[in-house]
């Protein structure tokens, strides 16, 4: 039996205003080369100075995962040559790192951690017509390197691993993690041998994959591939491969015949900080909760398992979830709202709910509308598109869209009799005892006010239906 | 009066706020004696006339609108070209950088503006700080003005024989191992290197960053002491430099050494020439006569300071000059097809013969396998040499040395003894390994040709390293501004 060997080293671009070592903004999308400084572009006697923020996203990310944190704050030069990259050396850490240790859960295994550590991004190249031009609009973003160690066996386990570290920097306000801007990017190692056997065969180094769904099947890809080499008794080299994601295939890049040598040097430029256990401390006591805790709570709630993923996927549902189950309201049905219609209406707002705080006490109020009947279904979900879109309160969209439930016959009865004389076929084949032409009149009467309560109308729809056929 | 710019700073700066002379005349003046003198010197590499001349117009009208003036108003002074300065080209005497404007300039050049200094252009060095002649500059050859046969010095060469030949009365080099200093003593003018972490390096290109610092040359104690009160201090755009504050260091000055504990450590006095010791020594009777009582200090560890200061030196230079690559710097040499094509060309041909020297030496020491040998071994021998230093200046408030081991050296003396240029080294460059101030000062003529004294103090004593310095310069006199000499074999 051929078992899997798989460690991953997981970059993810820190959410700081700016970046590592110079006071530029950080931020994706900006005209090329205009979010640059002396210090980033690498100039002539420009000098680093660290960005304390970036320091405290990681140290939160450490304390997540139970890594130790060191007690001093250390950077070391990485040396090779790109044309991304401005002074020919990356500013890293390589003789003390941020922290070290710690443990991610995935599924029911622990996956180990080697260290977290802090280092600056490169640039970015553009081939454009025959011609390479670099953008160092991201030179010098922080960056948070988390190396795994080798101990997940899957493909499926390493994309969860992967997929948690996201919620991680999601729920630890370490990043957001916009995939397609390349925020989270993933360095795969994966080998293979005889299950038992402790030795580890050469193995296999993917680059910058940036998809969950490439790390899976890039994974399975390499597993089959190395296994069959195996037993045609080939033996394997260490090597870099790149991923061909329409092809569903790695192919070979270069060899290592001899180790990287990044002539580690200690950043000159930068003094020893002291990291004090008092700050270390301090931002443990306010640490937001992570996902695996959130993840127990929202069960705990009885939330499905559908449900829990929806609402982890972001830090601005998982506090709308509690508070508003705070406020009292049903968790299972204020689950059943933001995983359903508030999902929907972030979506086609354009605006999720992380740009835009919507009000627990909103939702609850919503929530307590509909239990009590004063809201009913349609109007209930035009209440939530008008008050999200519109920022106005639940309330204040129900007395001035008119969105209260009909429920009261009095109100009910005249726009039952227009429909009902609108369609008589229907009215004859309800009589004659075909229940398909109550759905038909309902829907008719909805047409006409989106308010009303369906129990109600379905019942009364029957009642006028018989006081017409009577009154012939 | 005639040749009023051969007087100090001081006397210039003085001259100008009473009104006696415009800073227009006084920036015409130099100038002038600058278009005469340097095509013998070459100490410029460029003379930023319409700039200075702009300057000093700006500075009358407001010398005339009676505004509040800086402490270095109306005095001309010559920027090292390893200092970035915005809009002025730097080129760290390198052919990589031959057309680099930067787009901001360094930490210490904004604080000369900020005084009110006129900045009158870029001097001459040894391709990116590395050397001790200015021999190796990419652009020209910058003459000893005592006589032109012999180096200026290095690296801080133009900037030394620019105040020396009074072309300026002030200027700013560097120091690595020595590069203020030496150039100083070679040129008879006083050179300072500040504690490192006294004086910003943001804008000076680097060559070894935990050595570097940038320094005042000057023909007086006073001048060099005011130049320091304006560039040292905190720069938040530069980590290493220290919160310490920063004194008034000219009113210290006349305050004599009276009681204070004086040492000539033999271990630094060894290998010298024998006439440079005895002018150390009279230097270290003239403080004594002046109160100050002999001690004696030993630092054991010396001797390894060369080999240490090489290693280190080298290692951190190599990888300050890996972004000269031809990507952004340098002339792009190659790489049609390969990229580690154009790497190693434009690196070839754009890089000098020492530049290239010393990036192999370093990349040697950094390499896996030899790091711990070297650079981790260096490190820990320039713990010991600060262990040592510490012990010293517990024993002794000042420490008293020939600033070189020997007088200035004919051209091309060197040319095939790399290792005999370093050890030109040897009695500077412990300060910068340990941090700690130094400064030369002249200590007359032997031969017709300066002598340099060095004097050394505890870190941030710079205070009192200048009040003894003082102390020297009364003694033999302040340095006179020479009018530069054609040599025998003039090229
Ligand atoms: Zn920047």
């Amino acid at each position: 039996m051929i078992e899997a060997v798989i460690g991953l080293e997981v970059h993810i671009e820190l959410g700081t205003k700016t970046k590592m070592f110079c006071r530029c903004e950080n931020r994706f999308g900006a005209k090329a080369n205009t979010l640059t400084c002396p210090v980033c572009l690498g100039l002539p006697g420009a000098l680093p100075r660290p960005n304390l923020e970036a320091v405290e996203r990681v140290v939160r990310l450490a304390l997540a995962v139970g890594a130790e944190v060191a007690p001093v704050l250390e950077f070391d030069r990485k040396h090779y040559f790109y044309p991304d990259l401005p002074k020919g050396y990356q500013i890293s850490q390589s003789r003390t790192v941020l922290a070290r240790g710690g443990a991610i859960q995935v599924g029911l295994r622990q996956i180990g951690l080697h260290h977290l550590h802090l280092e600056e991004d490169a640039g970015k190249l553009a081939h454009l017509g025959g011609r390479a031009s670099v953008d160092l609009n991201r030179a010098g973003v922080p960056l948070v390197e988390i190396v795994s160690l080798p101990e997940m066996r899957s493909g499926a386990e390493a994309r969860a691993f992967l997929e948690e570290i996201r919620l991680l920097a999601e729920h630890l306000a370490v990043a957001e993690v916009r995939m397609e801007e390349g925020v989270l990017r993933a360095d795969l190692n994966v080998s293979v041998r005889q299950v038992g056997d402790p030795r580890l065969n050469p193995r296999t180094e993917v680059k910058n994959m940036n998809s969950f769904r490439a790390l899976e099947r890039a994974v399975a890809y390499e597993v089959a591939r190395q296994s069959q080499a195996l037993e045609r008794g080939e033996s394997l080299a260490q090597e870099t491969r790149g991923w061909d994601d329409q092809a569903g295939q790695t192919y070979p890049q270069r060899r290592k015949e001899t180790a990287d040598d990044y002539r580690y040097l200690p950043e000159p430029d930068l003094p020893s900080y002291p990291v004090s256990a008092a700050w270390v401390a301090d931002i443990a006591s306010c640490l937001p909760p992570g996902p695996a805790d959130l993840r127990q709570r929202f069960f705990a709630h009885g939330l499905s398992a559908e449900t829990v993923a929806v609402i982890l996927e972001s830090r601005a549902r998982s506090q709308l979830f509690e508070q508003t189950a705070a406020l009292g309201a049903d968790p299972v049905v204020v689950g059943q709202w933001i995983v359903g219609d508030l999902a929907r209406v972030e979506r086609e707002s354009g605006e999720s709910l992380a740009d835009r705080a919507y009000a627990a006490a909103d939702l609850a109020d919503l929530i307590q509308r509909v239990a009590t009947g004063s809201l009913a279904g349609p109007g209930a979900k035009r209440a939530l598109e008008l008050s999200y879109r519109d920022r106005r309160s639940v309330s204040a969209v129900v007395a001035e869209e008119g969105l209260s439930a009909i429920s009261d016959e009095g109100a009910l009865d005249p726009l039952i009799d227009q429909v009902l004389a609108a369609h008589p076929g229907a009215v004859q084949d309800l009589l004659a005892g075909q229940e398909k032409a109550l759905g038909f009149l309902l829907g008719q009467l909805m047409r006409k006010s989106r308010s009303v309560d369906p129990k109600v109308a379905a019942k009364r729809i029957r009642e006028r239906a018989q006081a017409c056929n009577t009154g012939f | 009066m005639a040749d009023w710019w051969l007087e100090s700073a001081a006397a210039v700066h003085r001259s100008f706020i009473a009104g006696e002379r415009s800073a227009s005349e006084i920036v015409d003046g130099v100038l002038d004696r600058i278009a005469v003198h340097d095509p013998i010197l070459g100490a410029f590499l460029e003379v930023a006339a319409d700039r200075a001349r702009a300057s000093a117009r700006q500075l009358d009208r407001r010398r005339l609108a009676g505004e509040q003036l800086g402490p270095l108003a109306g005095v001309p002074v010559a920027l090292k070209d390893n200092l970035a300065t915005d809009g002025l080209r730097t080129t760290a005497g390198s052919a990589l950088l031959a057309n680099w404007l930067p787009p901001y300039s360094a930490t210490v050049v904004r604080r000369l503006e900020v005084a009110d200094a006129l900045i009158i252009g870029k001097t001459n060095l040894d391709e990116f700080a590395m050397g001790s002649s200015t021999e190796h500059s990419a652009f020209q050859r910058t003459n000893n003005p005592y006589d032109a046969d012999l180096v200026p010095g290095g690296s801080s060469g133009g900037s030394a024989a620019a105040v020396a030949a009074g072309l300026v009365p002030l200027a700013l080099g560097s120091e690595t191992g020595g590069s203020v200093r030496q150039p100083a003593a070679y040129c008879g003018v006083v050179g300072l290197k500040p504690t490192y972490g006294r004086v910003s390096r943001y804008g000076l290109i680097a060559f070894a960053s935990s050595l570097d610092q940038v320094g005042p040359l000057g023909r007086t104690v006073g001048d060099v002491a005011d130049v320091l009160r304006v560039i040292a201090g905190a720069d938040p755009e530069d980590p290493s430099t220290c919160l310490e504050p920063v004194p008034d260091y000219r009113a210290a000055l006349g305050g004599g050494v009276q009681g204070w504990r004086v040492a000539m450590p033999e271990e630094l006095q060894k290998g010298a020439d024998a006439k440079l010791q005895a002018r150390a020594e009279q230097a270290f009777s003239a403080l004594v006569a002046a109160g100050a009582r002999p001690v004696s200090v030993c630092l054991p560890h010396l001797e390894a300071a060369l080999a240490t200061y090489y290693v280190i030196a080298p290692a951190e230079a190599s990888s300050n000059l890996s972004r000269f690559d031809g990507v952004r710097f340098g002339v792009r040499q190659g790489g049609d097809r390969e990229l580690a094509d154009m790497y190693s060309q434009t690196r070839g041909r754009g890089f000098g013969p020492e530049v290239k020297r010393r990036i192999m030496i370093g990349t040697y020491a950094l390499s896996a396998g030899y790091v711990d040998a070297f650079y981790v071994q260096a490190q820990r021998l320039r713990q010991l040499l600060a262990e040592d230093f510490a012990a010293a200046f517990s024993m002794a408030d000042i420490l008293v040395t020939p600033t070189t081991p020997s007088l200035p050296f004919r051209f091309g003396a060197h040319d095939h003894d790399p290792l005999a240029m370093y050890a030109n080294d040897a009695l500077t460059l412990p300060a910068n390994l340990v941090g700690v101030p130094a400064i030369s000062v002249p200590a007359g003529l032997t031969a017709g040709l300066p002598v340099g004294i060095q004097l050394m103090a505890p870190a941030f004593a710079e205070r009192a390293l200048l009040q003894a310095a003082q102390v020297v310069e009364d003694h033999f006199g302040p340095a006179a501004a020479i009018t530069p000499r054609r040599g025998g074999g003039q090229p």
